[in-house]
């Protein structure tokens, strides 16, 4: 038997240990599939491109600290505050360009749960009493492609 | 439902190839996947459940935590896939993007977080490691092994978790997920499985031979 049959033999064997001992949960196996059901093939995907936290510098951020993301499309931007009230998570946001004329966006949420919020006429929004860690804007206008952000952390 | 770019349309001359083990290959899952057949999905997720969790777990998150990752690199697929150009490096892909979110997870820190990214923390009970539970295992041996191989450093027991998953990605693909140079994986599975036979056999147990008649 050869080195390499030696040490594969090993890691075969951790891996079957491994799982035993730390096996993929079955909810997690569950939220795999279901990620299917999130496909938003018809959306234009949005691109994060800046995101700052409202740390001071050399404080190290912490998951409730408010965090401001923005996300670019072909022609269109997308700023949003991320904020933690009451255990529950908010969204305050501004879609640009503006006015969009009497739009709204979705906050979607993975078990697909969805709250609409109405956009003002500077393209401002705001989403309160989120409940899950990963969140995603999706905005449907008349006359053109919906967009979407990806899939953010609360 | 808007064109996607992996899409083909079926060809009814050409089988779908399958490999020698009798399972489709990823190439047309993908594809698939991305036409829209949630059965090529599920299959998808059966088949690379394992890596994702396994890169996740390697980085010392809670199970919690790892749930999140797994969850996160499985969505970003789903964002992703009308754009996978090239399906052959989806496990690597996955490796990558888990990687990916684990050190965001670890850079929001102090949620659920022990001594992770610090080789010292070993010294201190770690509750977020896999627990031990030695009923859990058939044979006492294996109990061993697990506790000897949570005696390795942070990086051989990451790059092994990754190595020993169901649906290892190849060398390359490591190297990319792992920030590891290509050249330096061989030679460093080999010193960590050295290592790990010398911490076994300190413990009394001896892996090679034992190993050895349980060959098919």
């Amino acid at each position: 038997m050869t080195v390499s049959h030696v040490d594969e033999d090993l890691l075969v064997h951790l891996g079957s240990v491994a799982a035993q001992v730390d096996p993929v949960p079955d909810l997690v196996l569950d939220l795999a599939r279901l990620a299917w059901t999130t496909s938003a093939l018809d959306a234009e995907l949005l691109q994060l491109v800046e995101q700052t936290t409202g740390a001071p510098v050399g404080v190290r951020s912490t998951a409730l600290q408010p965090r401001v993301l923005t996300f670019e499309g072909a022609d269109i931007a997308l700023d949003v505050q991320v904020e933690h009230v009451d255990g529950r998570v908010r969204l305050v946001g501004q879609v640009l360009p503006f006015p969009l004329a009497g739009g709204a966006v979705d906050v979607e949420q993975p078990d697909g749960t969805v709250v609409t919020a109405r956009v003002d006429d500077l393209g401002g929004f705001r989403a309160d009493g989120l409940d899950q860690r990963l969140l995603r804007i999706r905005v449907d206008l008349e006359g053109r492609r919906a967009f979407t952000t990806p899939w953010f952390a609360s | 439902m808007t064109a996607i770019p992996l899409q083909r349309p079926a060809d009814p001359a050409r089988p779908v190839p399958t490999r020698r083990d009798g399972r489709e290959p990823v190439t047309p899952l993908v594809r698939r996947a991305a036409d829209g057949d949630q059965a090529a999905w599920d299959a998808l997720v059966e088949r690379y459940t394992n890596l994702v969790w396994s890169v996740a777990r390697s980085y010392r998150l809670s199970s919690s935590d790892a749930a999140d990752v797994v969850q996160t690199t499985w969505l970003r697929l789903v964002e992703n896939l009308g754009s996978v150009h090239d399906p052959e490096r989806l496990p690597g892909w996955l490796a990558t993007t888990a990687r990916r979110e684990c050190l965001r997870v670890l850079r929001r820190g102090g949620r659920e977080l022990v001594g992770v990214l610090d080789d010292t923390a070993y010294d201190v009970v770690d509750e977020l490691a896999p627990t031990l539970d030695a009923a859990m295992l058939e044979h006492e041996r294996d109990a061993a092994l697990w506790a000897c191989f949570g005696q390795l450093s942070e990086r051989c027991q990451r790059l092994l978790r990754v190595l020993m998953a169901a649906e290892p990605p190849a060398y390359a693909q490591v190297s990319e997920a792992m920030g590891m140079p290509i050249g330096s994986i061989g030679p460093t599975r080999m010193r960590c499985l050295d290592r790990l036979r010398e911490i076994t056999s300190a413990a009394g147990y001896d892996f090679t031979s034992a190993l050895e008649g349980s060959r098919p």
